[in-house]
């Protein structure tokens, strides 16, 4: 389903200097499986997933995501391709902070224009399996941080995505918060869909619903 | 659509319905235009009575160059009308007698 | 069927300008008063010209004056006959007219001559004028006078006559036997009609002078040919014809000059430094969020078609805001203050209504100058950062 094929990386930093973040990294994650990526800050996870994403290309190497080369995508193309298939959960959430809870669940879906009827019925099931729904017109600032993890979550489930990229996503949340979160990611695993998570938490190391465990070191795999 | 939407819209609408109303209501009005004709043929004379500063700001059709300095010899302007009606081209087209000579020749 | 507009990326354009409020409301309040202003005293001299054009076929087709060392003076009558032996000449007639300056107010009435109240006219100036009786105007040998100088006169104790000063000191007592029609006021405000007698008698002028001869033309194509024989004919004489009389018209508000030139410099002024602004980058706030759009799929497309919508609600709501507003103050309100830029500080200032004349041109022109601008100082540094990847943006 995902596949990295002698992926290199380098970021430019500069006019001459350059930093190597992935270094011929092979990578495999299958249909239906849940997948940690865990290393410490700066080993290259979040670089990962970014290309996983179609956010980033590599160097050198290739990104085959259900059979598409995402990494010689044209942009247009990449975005219709996150559009599709990929519910990215980011570190701060980056949700817009002044729309309100339902604004900010439906922006993946705003450019393909959408059926309002189906919309709905989508919006409500989300916000109800997430026991939302007294929130769905509540501004995002005014909502307590577990809400907006949630609202964050619902955001990346709107497009029925078959890969879901979490990043480091209990770095900003206290112990009571990152449980409730491994709880929904659990629910969330199906045999459907694929997911791939970043963090150097050690409440993710000992999860019975992850399939395999990748250590990343300094852009290396150390440990398969 | 959200409600602010639909403000902003019905707000461009309605200031776009309110200008052609204004349009259409003043181009419909009767300004009775053939009183003015009728006095200018009675009268003659060119340009309106907007500013009588000088003569040569009110006629300033007909004036020549040195009803310019016929209240003072300093280029005194009278602001704001000079500032707005700037001096006739005839005025600054006068031609000399030498080039007139010249013609008849 | 899909419709053809995305409603829920126009929701999301309109509360993204609402998102950043205060420095919206400033930009659209900012444009808006200049569109206001431009617009408006745009509107003013426009009415002004129309209602000069609507007079300018009235106007005679030559005017004849004669020089002496550059200044007007006087012509002697003995001239209309080889001026009415010149082909093509269907008449020519001597004028009569100059300043009275009333030293009371400190005012210059237009005095203007006519050979006398003929019969024929009667209806003509019944027509023209209030109050008026014209078998007393011609037992009188009276004056009709603009709505303007009546109230000076009123101003200074003269009710139905008026003492003229004579050059040689003496006076000359005149009835004011009618008043000219409100209608008319931008042209005869400051206008006292008399006969040409009585004129002559005012100015100290000779029985064998006049002031410029009129000249009427059969053929109007000839007029530029008549015009030069007439120069050939008397060196010393300016020629006024009616093309040159229509193009000191259309040289009234030239935009190269006066007002017009600081107006226009000031509001282009303004609206660049705008521009630069917008056009010089946009915030950290909006490249996080253009990130974020584009990590959850959306295409270089959808954040520029966004950002279209954004600024042209945005500009084109300030545009036609200020037209509304222009077209109201202008032609409803009468412009109270910006009317006076044009009218100056005479004393013998008419009270006008400006004529309703819209052109289409200037307007289009100040919409193309402002909102295809503005919509392009918002778009290309938008593109700019969307065509980054969106990695490197929300880093």
């Amino acid at each position: 389903m995902i596949e990295l094929k002698n992926v290199t990386k380098e970021f430019k930093i500069g006019a001459k200097d350059k930093v190597t973040a992935l270094k011929d990294i092979n990578l495999h994650v299958g249909k239906g499986e849940t997948v940690l990526l865990k290393g410490p800050s700066g080993s290259g996870k979040s670089t990962i997933l970014s290309l996983i994403a179609a956010l980033n290309k590599p160097t050198s190497g290739e990104v085959i995501v259900d059979g598409k080369r995402v990494s010689k995508l044209a942009d247009n193309f990449t975005a219709l391709f996150r559009r599709e298939n990929i519910g990215f959960i980011f570190q701060r959430y980056n949700l817009i902070p002044t729309l309100s809870a339902k604004e900010n669940v439906i922006v993946p879906l705003i450019p393909s224009n959408p059926d309002p009827i189906k919309l709905e019925k989508r919006l409500q099931e989300l916000f109800s399996s997430f026991s939302l729904d007294s929130k769905m017109g509540v501004i995002v600032k005014n909502l307590s941080g577990g809400e907006q993890q949630r609202v964050a979550i619902m955001r990346s489930l709107i497009n029925n995505p078959t890969i879901i990229i979490a990043d480091e996503p209990t770095a900003n949340l206290d112990k009571k918060l990152s449980l409730e979160f491994i709880e929904i990611l659990r629910k969330l695993k199906s045999s459907e869909n694929s997911i791939v998570i970043a963090s150097h938490d050690p409440l993710f190391f000992d999860l019975d619903f992850i399939d395999r465990q990748i250590d990343i070191q300094n852009g290396e795999i150390q440990c398969y | 659509m959200s409600f602010k939407t639909k403000f902003v819209l019905l707000f461009i609408l309605a200031t776009v319905l309110l200008i052609s109303i204004e349009t259409i209501y003043l181009s419909v009005q009767d300004k009775n235009s053939i009183d003015k004709r009728l006095f200018v043929r009675l009268v003659t004379l060119p340009d309106l009575a907007i500013s009588n500063e000088t003569h040569y700001v009110r006629h300033r059709s007909l004036s020549d160059t040195f009803s310019i300095f016929s209240n003072s010899p300093t280029l005194s302007e009278n602001f704001p009308s000079t500032f707005v009606y700037n001096y006739s081209e005839i005025q600054k087209n006068l031609p000399s007698r030498i080039e007139v000579a010249k013609q008849d020749k | 069927m899909q419709n053809k507009i995305n409603r829920f990326l126009l929701d999301f354009s309109v509360l993204s300008i609402f998102r950043r409020g205060s420095k919206n409301i400033f930009i659209f309040f900012v444009f808006t008063l200049l569109i206001f202003l431009l617009s408006s005293i745009l509107f003013i001299s426009n009415s002004i010209k129309s209602e000069l054009d609507t007079t300018l076929n009235e106007l005679p087709d030559i005017t004849v004056q004669r020089l002496q060392a550059g200044r007007a003076i006087n012509m002697p009558l003995s001239r209309v006959d080889r001026l009415l032996a010149i082909e093509g000449v269907k008449a020519v007639i001597p004028r009569v007219w100059g300043y009275y300056y009333f030293a009371n107010a400190g005012v210059n009435f237009s005095v203007v001559g006519i050979d006398s109240f003929e019969d024929q006219y009667r209806d003509l100036y019944s027509k023209l004028c209030d109050k008026f009786d014209f078998d007393r105007l011609k037992k009188d040998s009276g004056m009709l006078v603009g709505v303007g100088v009546k109230k000076i006169l009123q101003n200074s104790f003269y009710g139905d006559y008026f003492n003229f000063v004579k050059p040689d000191g003496g006076l000359t007592k005149i009835k004011i036997d009618g008043v000219f029609k409100g209608d008319t006021k931008l042209e005869s405000n400051d206008i006292i009609l008399l006969t040409s007698q009585k004129a002559r008698e005012i100015f100290g002028m000779n029985k064998n002078e006049a002031v410029d001869f009129v000249v009427k033309v059969a053929n109007p194509t000839e007029i530029p040919n008549i015009a030069r024989k007439i120069t050939t004919l008397y060196p010393d004489s300016r020629v006024v014809t009616k093309e040159d009389l229509s193009i000191s018209y259309q040289n009234l508000f030239d935009y190269k000059s006066g007002l017009f030139l600081a107006l226009f410099v000031i509001s282009a002024f303004t609206f660049f430094m705008i521009i630069y602004d917008k056009a010089s980058g946009i915030s950290s706030d909006e490249k996080r969020e253009i990130g974020i759009l584009k990590a959850v799929g959306w295409k270089i497309d959808d954040i520029l078609k966004e950002k279209f919508y954004e600024a042209f609600i945005l500009s084109f709501a300030s545009f036609v805001t200020a037209l509304c507003l222009s077209l109201f103050y202008v032609y409803f309100l009468n412009a109270p203050l910006l009317k006076n830029i044009f009218i100056g500080y005479s004393t013998l200032k008419p009270a006008f209504d400006l004529p309703f004349a819209f052109d289409f041109q200037t307007n289009a022109i100040i919409f193309f100058l402002t909102v295809p601008i503005y919509i392009a100082a918002t778009i290309i540094p938008s593109w700019r950062v969307a065509s980054m990847d969106a990695d490197e943006v929300m880093r």
